[in-house]
């Protein structure tokens, strides 16, 4: 029965595909920007049930976009509320709300099987990631989303067509030399990074990639405490002041003198009593960013109000903020140092930043930041607004329609084979819990779907939003060249020994197996010489369960006794490279009578070589091109297409104005390049930024991968 | 006028967009939108966000089917037949407490937006448009040709006039803003990362009145760009002589005879194409543009709702050169055209001035 509530959408969408779309299971993973528009929009195209996971809290800098949450939600978990406030429109609707990061076991192959398509609505790459292998794995479609301010992308993957890593770049995250952090910074976003990491050594857990590691021997050594032992908080300020500033300062001021740097002015040592001293205050007032930065001599209606936080402190100032935040974190937060990341919502962090940064810029002649400014570049904070995020979230909506229809030809097709007796290709049974109930790949290439693009104005340019046909994947791609094997036995209590020995070297036929596990080695092929003089880390008796192993993980399997030569390194001086393949374990009584039964659903397929390295990203943030995708011009009647030759010009312009570009680093440590594209109105070659691959941006950092924050 | 703390915590995210300045321009801005319609409706919930304020005129009875696509209407509000208006705007306002979500109570005719586009008593424009800055109307519930008072009264008191469209799969918006000049004009590529530029860029936008993009010729739209516009045009001149048979659920004939009508209007439009030179457009989409007319779908009034957005921030902002006048979307695509009807040479004219005060630090 059709409700009159959904009258229209069924005569939109006719009788099968609304049929279809009443029986789907969607995952949506991220509700923040981009998620509260998806999810509201799949809930009002009549899909009855979703799955929503976010593992983060709600934030009053999501509100202005983020419609599902109200003030009264801030601090709670994004998934359960956006679940409760679609409730309120939709009641009927069946939504599971899951707080939790999608990289957990409980969300692996098993749980992904369920659904039909896979939509992220998710802010950084590493997830973005995590999810597209297990849609490689388990076989979903996956419709992928980014934006960044006025910007925004849409991407279908899945089957025939190109996945997320067919199109990652090399990595473009913002780097400097490490001189310019360390000795010789000459930009403000140098003493922000020189901030961050002084942040961590004194009040987290410094990792390697810290820069200023070995300072923090240095840093103890001005710990000054009382006589029961109890750290003195300002006096330990105070002496790390004249330390950072002064101290170290005139050293380097030493070493540069002696190095004759007579191109850059040598350093200013500042010591506490001097910064107190100091105002230089005049109270500077910066715009946000470039488009107000002159904002104070602007022609807008009336003069524009700053506030505070966009204020540029006085050196005196800074001083004083950086002595309030270390005593404060000692004496009020004493219990979370040694613990704590720098987080851009973290009032205190961001004061010291600010502070030490500034006053880092003082020593060396580089403008001051304002708070405001600091804030933003060291929390990486993409600029987020509602209009990108509806826009994206609704031409991912459209997609999914067309997603569908897909799936349905592709259903009809296998019924049609099944009524005829033809046997599946491979032999392959059907997984006996997938949603869809063959094991055919979905072809998208040829259908509705498109990757979109929502453009900037461009004189030469008769599309805001522009839909590209999807194109074939990348024969080398690390991700989808070679998807895992799939291998179902009864159960996880099975032993270590009796899955290598049943499993990989019987059935899979890995004659020398090397099994790891989350990069640990689970099992180690024993050569028959070696028993006596090395020690079996082995367990053959342990069950896959006892080891870690769950129901829908992947395991990476390596032959020994399978390789190519390769040219010697440090990391491989045999010069062997080892083929291998990636292996999903699913658990499923089902598979055998007897207690050792179990099924190859999926034949191996040997990973590809790796690539010969890129070579590494240019300073100073500018990264290197390379594998530019813009959008193509679409030959649909409407626009038709190019003659040939014309195009291939075009195409070889793209490629060398690209890589003259050398496109700079977004905010949201992705590139957005600028290329050649083609007009629809014909001859013209002309300039659109076009982003190499979704942006990782909505609303917040990036580059801390594990944070699924917004 | 400093915008006080809490605003600059809700609206942080913005703000390092536009900055304060152009927050303030957003707060001083006054959307009219006539008729909650799905494109309609998308566009209020982007624009209350970003702290527009927003006043909302619709004197239908919420139905049944509205819940469809107005997430804002609860089951109560069609049992107790409640206006469309009244019934949405406490959900709206809900969306951003520091925005203004009101009811219009106005000196129209009566309480009915409709009478304004019809022959009646004369309205004194000026006097209507005085509190707004920006006027949406839904051309679904009234014919294009019927909004040309309203948008020649907008050219006239320097008000931004939008009218949107929903054909089902397909959608669609004329604007005018008349004559918008762009201060200087921001990419906002990299939102973060300050070009090292000496040029500042200014731009001026002339819109065609709308009067001018309904009448022009169909031989005079550029050859290769998109059939939607053509079928577009064609389907407001029909709207023009047939009229809105439904206004009450924004039909564009009665369900009855449409089949029949569609008929007729694919004759109409061949006919009219021949007459006026244009390029052939396919049966097929003339009879999905007629069939769907005014049948919301979510999807497709999310990216035009926050495309029609996006061209209002523009007007308010003036930062960003807008996509002159007429912008249509094919969910069969996924694709929006834009095209300045009738076409102009001067529909974007772009300034470059060089200047070493540019030069950003
Ligand atoms: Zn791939």
């Amino acid at each position: 029965m059709t409700s009159r509530r959904e009258a229209h959408l069924k005569e939109a969408l006719g009788d099968d595909l609304y049929a279809r779309v009443k029986r789907s299971r969607l995952l949506v993973v991220g509700a923040g920007g981009i998620g509260c528009e998806l999810l509201k929009n799949l809930v009002l195209a009549g899909f009855d049930d979703i799955d929503i996971i976010d593992l983060d809290t709600i934030d009053v800098s999501n509100l202005n976009r983020q419609f599902l949450f109200r003030k009264h939600h801030v601090g709670q978990p994004k998934s359960t509320v956006a679940k409760e406030s679609v409730a309120s429109f939709s009641p009927h609707t069946r939504i599971q709300a899951h707080l939790g990061n999608i990289m957990e076991p409980r969300f692996a192959c098993r749980y992904f099987s369920q659904f039909d398509v896979v939509l992220n609505a998710l802010d950084n790459a590493k997830a973005r990631s995590y999810v597209n292998s297990i849609c490689i794995a388990t076989e979903r479609p996956l419709i992928e989303s980014g934006t960044t301010g006025f910007k925004g992308q849409v991407r279908v993957i899945g089957g025939d067509v190109e996945c997320y890593e067919c199109q990652v770049q090399t990595n473009t995250e913002q780097t400097f030399a490490v001189c310019t952090i360390r000795s010789t910074p000459d930009r403000p976003e140098h003493c922000v990074q020189w901030a961050k990491y002084l942040y961590e050594l004194m009040f987290g857990d410094p990792n390697d990639d810290n820069l200023l590691a070995d300072l923090k021997h240095e840093l103890k050594q001005e710990e000054h405490s009382d006589h029961n032992g109890k750290l003195v908080a300002d006096r330990f300020a105070e002496n790390i002041f004249n330390k950072l500033f002064k101290k170290d300062i005139e050293q380097n001021r030493e070493l540069q003198d002696m190095a004759k740097n007579f191109f850059r002015p040598p350093p200013i040592p500042l010591s506490l009593d001097g910064a107190m001293r100091l105002t230089d205050g005049n109270g500077n007032i910066h715009g946000a960013n470039g488009n107000a930065s002159s904002s104070s001599s602007t022609t807008n209606a009336g003069t524009p109000a700053a506030i505070a936080e966009q204020k540029v402190w006085s050196v005196h100032e800074c001083a004083q903020k950086f002595i309030g935040a270390i005593t404060t974190m000692y004496n009020e937060r004493g219990d979370e140092v040694g613990t704590l990341q720098f987080s851009k919502e973290d009032p205190i962090a961001v004061d010291f930043v600010a502070a030490a940064s500034n006053l880092r810029s003082h020593n060396f002649h580089i403008a001051k930041k304002s708070r405001w400014d600091v804030q933003s570049i060291a929390g990486r904070i993409v600029p987020a607004i509602a209009t990108t995020n509806a826009i994206v979230a609704g031409l991912q909506t459209v997609n999914l329609y067309h997603v569908l229809e897909q799936v349905m030809l592709q259903e009809k097709k296998e019924e049609k084979q099944a009524a005829n007796g033809t046997t599946h290709t491979n032999g392959v049974a059907p997984h006996s819990d997938d949603k869809r109930s063959g094991t055919q790949q979905i072809s998208l290439i040829n259908s509705k779907c498109r990757n979109a693009w929502l453009q900037l104005w461009d004189s030469k340019q008769s599309k805001l939003v522009i839909g590209e046909r999807l194109s074939a994947p990348r024969p080398d791609c690390v991700a989808c060249s070679s998807p895992p094997a799939r291998v179902t036995i009864t159960d996880m209590d099975w032993t270590i020994g009796d899955f290598v020995a049943t499993v990989i070297q019987g059935a899979l036929q890995v004659k020398e197996p090397v099994v790891y596990f989350n990069n640990d080695p689970i099992w180690q092929h024993q050569y028959d010489d070696e028993e006596d003089d090395m020690d079996d880390d082995n367990c053959p008796e342990m069950s896959l369960s006892g080891r870690g192993l769950y129901d829908g993980c992947i395991i990476d399997i390596n032959d020994l006794s399978d390789w190519t030569p390769v040219e010697p390194t440090d990391d491989n001086p045999m010069g062997k490279e080892y083929k291998s393949f990636n292996c999903v374990v699913f658990a499923d009584v089902s598979v055998g009578s007897c207690p050792k039964g179990f099924r190859i659903d999926r034949p191996p397929k040997f990973k590809p070589p790796p690539p010969t390295p890129a070579p590494p990203a240019a300073e100073n943030g500018s990264t290197p091109t390379g594998g530019v995708k813009r959008p193509r011009d679409e030959a649909n009647g409407e626009a038709s297409g190019l003659p040939a030759a014309k195009k291939g010009k075009s195409d070889s312009a793209s490629s060398s104005a690209a890589a003259a570009a050398g496109g700079g680093v977004g905010e949201g440590g992705e590139s957005v390049h600028d290329a050649i594209m083609i007009d629809d109105d014909g001859d013209h070659s002309y300039k659109a930024a076009v982003p190499a691959k979704p942006h990782q941006g909505e609303g917040d950092t990036v580059a801390d991968a594990m944070v699924v924050d917004d | 006028m400093a915008l006080s703390e809490h605003e600059t915590k809700i609206y942080d995210r913005q703000l390092r967009l536009w900055g304060v300045g152009g927050q303030q321009r957003i707060k001083e801005s006054h959307l009219l939108v006539i008729g909650l319609t799905a494109v309609n409706l998308e566009a209020c919930k982007n624009l209350i966000l970003a702290g527009v304020k927003v006043t909302l005129w619709d004197n239908r009875a919420a139905q049944e089917e509205d819940l469809g696509y107005n997430y804002f209407l609860r089951q109560d509000d069609i049992n107790q037949q409640k206006r469309l208006d009244v019934a949405s705007q406490p959900r709206l306002q809900e969306l951003n407490p520091l925005s203004t979500v009101a009811l219009y109570r106005g000196a129209g005719c009566d309480d009915s937006p409709w009478c304004l586009f019809e022959d009646g008593p004369a309205v004194d424009w000026q006097k209507f448009l005085e509190p707004y800055t920006i006027v949406c109307v839904a051309n679904e519930l009234v014919a294009l040709q019927a909004l040309v008072p309203l948008d020649e009264a907008c050219r006239q008191f320097d008000k931004g006039f939008f009218a949107t469209l929903c054909c089902g799969k397909l959608a669609f918006f004329v604007f005018d803003l008349k004559t918008l000049f762009i201060e200087k004009v921001t990419t906002f590529d990299e939102s973060e990362k300050p070009k090292k530029t000496d040029k500042t860029n200014t731009a001026t936008a002339n819109f065609p009145p709308i009067a001018h993009t309904i009448k022009c010729k169909l031989g005079s739209l550029k050859r290769r760009s998109s059939s939607l516009f053509p079928a577009y045009l064609l389907l407001a001149r029909w709207q023009a002589t047939h009229g809105t048979h439904n206004r009450e659920r924004g039909e564009i004939g009665n369900a009855s005879t449409r089949v029949a009508e569609c008929d007729n209007f694919v004759a109409f439009a061949k006919e009219t194409l021949r007459e006026e030179g244009g390029k052939d457009v396919d049966d097929d989409l003339l009879r999905r543009v007629y069939r769907a007319f005014g049948i919301p779908l979510i999807s497709v009034a999310a990216v035009v709702g926050g495309l029609v957005a996006q061209e209002v921030m523009k007007s308010i902002l003036k930062e960003r050169i807008p996509f002159v006048n007429v912008v249509a979307f094919d969910s069969d695509t996924t694709t929006a055209y834009y095209q300045c009807i009738p076409h102009s040479q001067s529909a974007v004219i772009e300034h470059t001035v060089t200047t070493d005060a540019a030069m950003r630090t």
